[in-house]
């Protein structure tokens, strides 16, 4: 069984947030619920100084701490499939925040009473314009209930339809948007349990490492740090 | 001799409260013995409480969540909420702006591991990502 992961190397990346606005453009983000965001810090001491981008979205842990307590007060919207990925049931969540309160990342975001389109009185962007029952269930977003990043499921789960989960990773349509947008490389997406996958290959190459590892989680999302960076 | 109907299920009936009967003996020895020997094996782990969860979940300040933090487990809301926020690895912003987090008092949950440690049995009430 494959074990999707993420690969974001911070040595790579420049900061101009693309994977932000694919993420937007692909998952119609609602206003002030976005799935994945920049954090831009500096490191080292004059005139030795640097800038770190670290961008966030869902880790989609092994041990999902939300999934615990969405589980524990007995509403069990949150899952986590076979290929690692953890998903939230719109129809399911009440809305009491509490995945977002144990969260250690910060990540499950509360839409608003109302659904807003991104730009309110702009018109629709990007995939806003798909009706919403055409919608993949990930996409039916609702108002007052959490969100967050897939892994851009809607694409994961064409692709193990079609039987090319080898192409994940590679091909546009089965590979996250955020992913494949990255104009430095900074990004790979594919099988943490195939050796010889590019992503399996470079976690090893970078030594790269999960974030914030005393909470236990057990992130699928992994960094290659640059100098200074905070893990 | 033949048996008739009803005998047949009074045998059957009997038989099957002589099974019932002995498992419910086998049960009660399980769990005395396990009762017995249960201090040999908690010496490392956490003491386990019954928790009381009652209304609906919310986050609201006299919500469910904060009830239980705050009068079960007489935690004080400085404990959580008095810190300044250093980690700024966050995805919600509101979660890593240190600042706001002094002025408004977004809980840092660095402080959940105090109670909430990682390392326990994954479904005891202690780990972070068990509950």
């Amino acid at each position: 069984m494959a074990k999707f992961v993420r690969l974001i190397d911070t040595k790579r990346c420049m900061g101009c947030r693309s994977c932000m606005a694919a993420c937007a453009a692909e998952n119609h983000f609602t206003p002030d619920a976005q799935w994945n965001a920049m954090i831009e810090y500096e490191v080292g001491t004059y005139p030795t100084v640097h800038k770190i981008y670290n961008t966030m979205n869902c880790m989609h842990c092994e041990r999902p701490s939300c999934k615990a307590i969405c589980d524990h007060i007995g509403v069990k919207a949150i899952t986590k499939n076979e290929f690692g990925v953890v998903l939230i049931d719109y129809n399911k969540c009440i809305g009491c925040g509490y995945c977002a309160s144990v969260c250690p990342y910060g990540v499950p975001q509360m839409n608003a009473d109302k659904l807003q389109p991104l730009y309110p009185g702009k018109g629709l962007n990007g995939a806003e314009n798909i009706a919403y029952a055409d919608r993949h269930p990930t996409h039916q977003k609702k108002a007052k209930t959490a969100e967050k990043c897939t892994f851009c499921w809607h694409k994961l789960e064409k692709a193990i339809k079609d039987g090319k989960t080898d192409r994940i990773g590679k091909d546009q349509d089965y590979t996250p948007a955020c992913d494949l947008v990255c104009p430095t490389q900074a990004r790979w997406f594919g099988d943490l349990d195939d050796p010889k996958s590019e992503v399996s290959m470079r976690i090893k190459a970078t030594n790269a490492v999960q974030l914030k590892t005393h909470f236990g989680n057990g992130p699928q999302v992994y960094y290659t740090l640059d100098k200074g960076a905070k893990s | 001799m033949k048996t008739t109907h009803s005998e047949v299920s009074v045998q059957v009936d009997a038989g099957l409260i002589g099974v019932k009967r002995s498992k419910t003996l086998m049960v009660s020895m399980a769990l005395g013995l396990s009762l017995a020997m249960a201090p040999a094996f908690s010496a490392d782990a956490p003491p386990k409480k019954k928790m009381s969860f009652t209304g609906k979940p919310s986050m609201a300040v006299d919500g469910r969540f904060h009830k239980l933090h705050e009068k079960q487990e007489k935690l004080d809301c400085a404990d959580c909420h008095d810190k300044v926020q250093e980690d700024i690895l966050y995805l919600r912003k509101d979660d890593r702006m240190s600042q706001k987090l002094a002025d408004e008092g977004q809980a840092d949950r660095k402080g959940c591991l105090t109670c909430h440690k990682p390392g326990y049995k994954p479904d005891g009430p202690h780990s972070f990502w068990g509950v």
